[in-house]
């Protein structure tokens, strides 16, 4: 009888539910008694908090931050020199009420024993009750573009966001005075500027631009500005997320006036357009990875950059030199950028390159972030410019540039 | 006799039926969750502190102002100094940081690691409700607490995690006990404690949590909300264009 049972497909049957069973009460056997430890070992876990509640926010702020690099140069045309910056920026921010704000940025700097202080910013401001309608007065830094390196609709002259900010070149943060009105409808908002230009040279006293803005699943901005007798320049962004991690942005701008000086060969074409397109990969924990390509009308084409090459042959250099402090030479770029995780111990690695696409020259920047503490902070920056000799970046002063510079916020 | 068999069973089954009817349903549960973090559809604003730890290395803190209104969040850093001034917002379920330094704002993902077990989501404090879907998959016990099992799966791909599992008291207030936070791929990335509750306005909320992570031994994060009261937040103040000038 027992074989018989033994086997039949019964007792298979039973063997293998049986044995379903072991499994399955030893799995979840296991999995309680692991919930079970990991929560006592929660429950050993002391908590850090003190009784005492944080400390509550005042009206009053501050953010200081003071700095002291040293720069090693290795010369294009060869020889070493190093230079150094000490430099104190000091923000404060007040608020009086619900309705009126007022914030100022000062910054002193020591750039090779060479002294200088700027008032980057200065400015009060006024909003009602509802927030839906706004004023402010005073120099103020506007930052219209959502850009990693190219920042096309910041359209304010003096243009001084250079691409590939240096984030100890504070100069480039100041602000405009100006005035501007703004207009607030849930994620809308419409804002006009009269910006002061009497320091500029030019012959108009204002530049003027009219923004309006959206924030949501696709936020963007579009820009129209104006100097007096002059016709508008425009500028329009768009940036938005691709599933869970992708981001995607552009910005195009056209402009009445050429950024680069013209050449016999020049045409002028009387608008000029600049459009850039990025991609950026968020990994959770691997960093930031992100590219982008810009197109530059402004830029000199193939015949002009030929006569621009003469004139470097013709050792006028000072005249490329120059032009290229005007923004982009040529036409077509890409930069590409990884920015990696802050590790638990606060070194942070970030490696980007610029590649001008027309004569492959090319500007590498590696950075080394490192927090000792909750306030000071240091960093290692390493530049290299490469390319020909009458290439874009093989014209840099500078073939290497390494830099050292130690941060105290406070 | 079957017509006394039935009477009876209706009268043995009727505390039955009225102790189901006393039961929360799964998006009553949410909207209980949302009342533990914050005051639902109304404006709030709270200081947030978060002390993480790892085996072996120094702990790490930071605090923030977190300003809430619906599923709209703004956060601004004041703590520690190298990162005062820096805020983010979060609203439609987009997020965008603003950097004081260089005045930038840019987009980041809502995954994104805020300071060890805790992303930027963690302290955003918006309402679940709005982003998840629930289902009541059981009951079961922690510790001494009997709990319901409340799963929560993200109605949209931008939530910061696709699934939740919440474990809250079954006793009146149904108080969460504990959650676990899930990856896509279906692991289990985190688990959050609810350590302290606190009365503030008549209403008692979450005050302090514990986030641990279950791959790394000694990994862990404490978290306290502090200063929580109602605020009459417009909406205009998460809006983009006012982050910067």
């Amino acid at each position: 009888m027992a074989s018989l049972v033994r086997g039949s497909g019964i007792y298979i049957g039973f063997k293998n539910i049986f044995f379903a069973w072991v499994f399955a009460s030893t799995l979840i056997s296991a999995q309680v008694s692991a919930q079970a430890n990991s929560n006592n070992s929660v429950n050993e876990i002391e908590d850090p908090f003190s009784n005492a509640p944080a400390k509550a926010p005042s009206l009053l702020s501050s953010q200081n931050r003071l700095f002291y690099y040293q720069q090693y140069n290795q010369a294009s045309e060869g020889g070493d020199y190093s230079t150094h910056q000490l430099a104190l920026d000091t923000q404060i921010q007040t608020q009086q009420g619900e309705n009126w704000q007022a914030l100022t940025r000062l910054v002193a700097i020591d750039n090779n024993d060479d002294t200088a202080a700027h008032v980057l910013e200065a400015y009060g401001s006024w909003s009602s009750d509802s927030k839906r309608y706004g004023l402010k007065m005073g120099r103020i830094k506007p930052q219209w573009s959502n850009g990693y390196n190219w920042n096309l609709a910041n359209l304010l002259r003096p243009y001084q966001d250079r691409p590939y900010l240096d984030a100890d070149h504070l100069e480039q943060l100041k602000g405009w005075d100006l005035i501007t009105a703004s207009i607030n409808h849930g994620s809308w908002q419409l804002a006009g500027y009269v910006v002061d230009l009497s320091q500029s040279g030019q012959s108009a006293t204002t530049q003027q631009v009219i923004r309006m803005a959206y924030t949501g699943n696709i936020d963007g901005s579009w820009l129209v500005y104006q100097v007096p007798g002059s016709k508008p320049s425009w500028a329009v962004n768009l940036s938005s997320v691709l599933g869970s991690h992708w981001l995607i942005r552009t910005e195009a701008s056209i402009e009445q006036n050429r950024e680069q000086s013209a050449t016999p060969l020049s045409e002028n074409k009387g608008e000029y357009i600049k459009w850039v397109l990025g991609l950026a990969y968020q990994s959770t924990r691997s960093g930031v990875f992100s590219a982008e390509y810009l197109y530059n009308q402004h830029g000199y084409n193939d015949a002009e950059w030929d006569f621009i090459e003469q004139l470097i042959v013709a050792e006028n250099e000072a005249t490329s030199q120059s032009q290229q402090a005007n923004g982009q030479l040529r036409k077509h770029y890409v930069y590409l950028q990884y920015l990696g995780e802050e590790s638990w111990d606060l070194w942070q690695y970030r490696q980007s390159v610029q590649i001008n696409l027309n004569d492959n020259s090319q500007l590498h920047r590696l950075e080394l972030n490192k927090a000792f503490n909750g306030g000071l902070s240091a960093r290692l920056q390493l530049e290299y410019f490469s390319g020909c000799d009458t290439c874009e970046y093989g014209l840099a002063a500078l073939r290497t540039t390494s830099r050292v510079a130690l941060y105290w916020s406070f | 006799m079957k017509a006394l068999f039935i009477f009876l069973l209706c009268v043995f089954s009727m505390p039955l039926w009225a102790s189901n009817s006393a039961l929360p349903n799964a998006n009553e549960l949410v909207s209980i969750l949302d009342s533990y973090r914050g005051f639902n559809d109304s404006g709030f604003t709270m200081q947030t502190t978060t002390i993480s730890y790892k085996k072996d290395r120094k702990p790490r803190t930071n605090q923030v102002l977190v300003k809430v209104l619906g599923d709209k969040s703004h956060v601004t850093f004041e703590s520690p100094a190298r990162a005062k001034g820096r805020m983010i917002l979060s609203r439609d379920n987009n997020m965008w940081v603003y950097f004081p330094g260089t005045r930038k704002v840019v987009r980041i993902s809502a995954a994104q690691k805020l300071l060890g077990e805790a992303s930027n989501a963690d302290i955003l404090g918006t309402a679940l409700s709005a982003h998840y879907s629930a289902k009541i998959l059981g009951e079961t016990q922690i510790e001494e607490t009997e709990v319901f099992e409340l799963e929560l799966l993200a109605t949209h791909k931008k939530a910061s995690y696709p699934r939740i599992v919440f474990y809250m008291d079954k006793g009146s207030q149904h108080k969460p006990v504990k959650s676990d936070y899930f990856s896509r791929s279906g692991k289990l990335l985190k688990s959050a404690f609810y350590k302290g509750f606190m009365k503030v306005e008549g209403e008692e909320k979450i005050h302090k949590m514990l986030f641990v992570n279950p791959l790394i031994e000694g990994s862990y994060t404490w978290m306290r909300f502090d200063n929580m009261h109602k605020s009459q937040l417009p909406d205009t103040l998460f809006n983009k264009s006012n982050l910067v000038n």
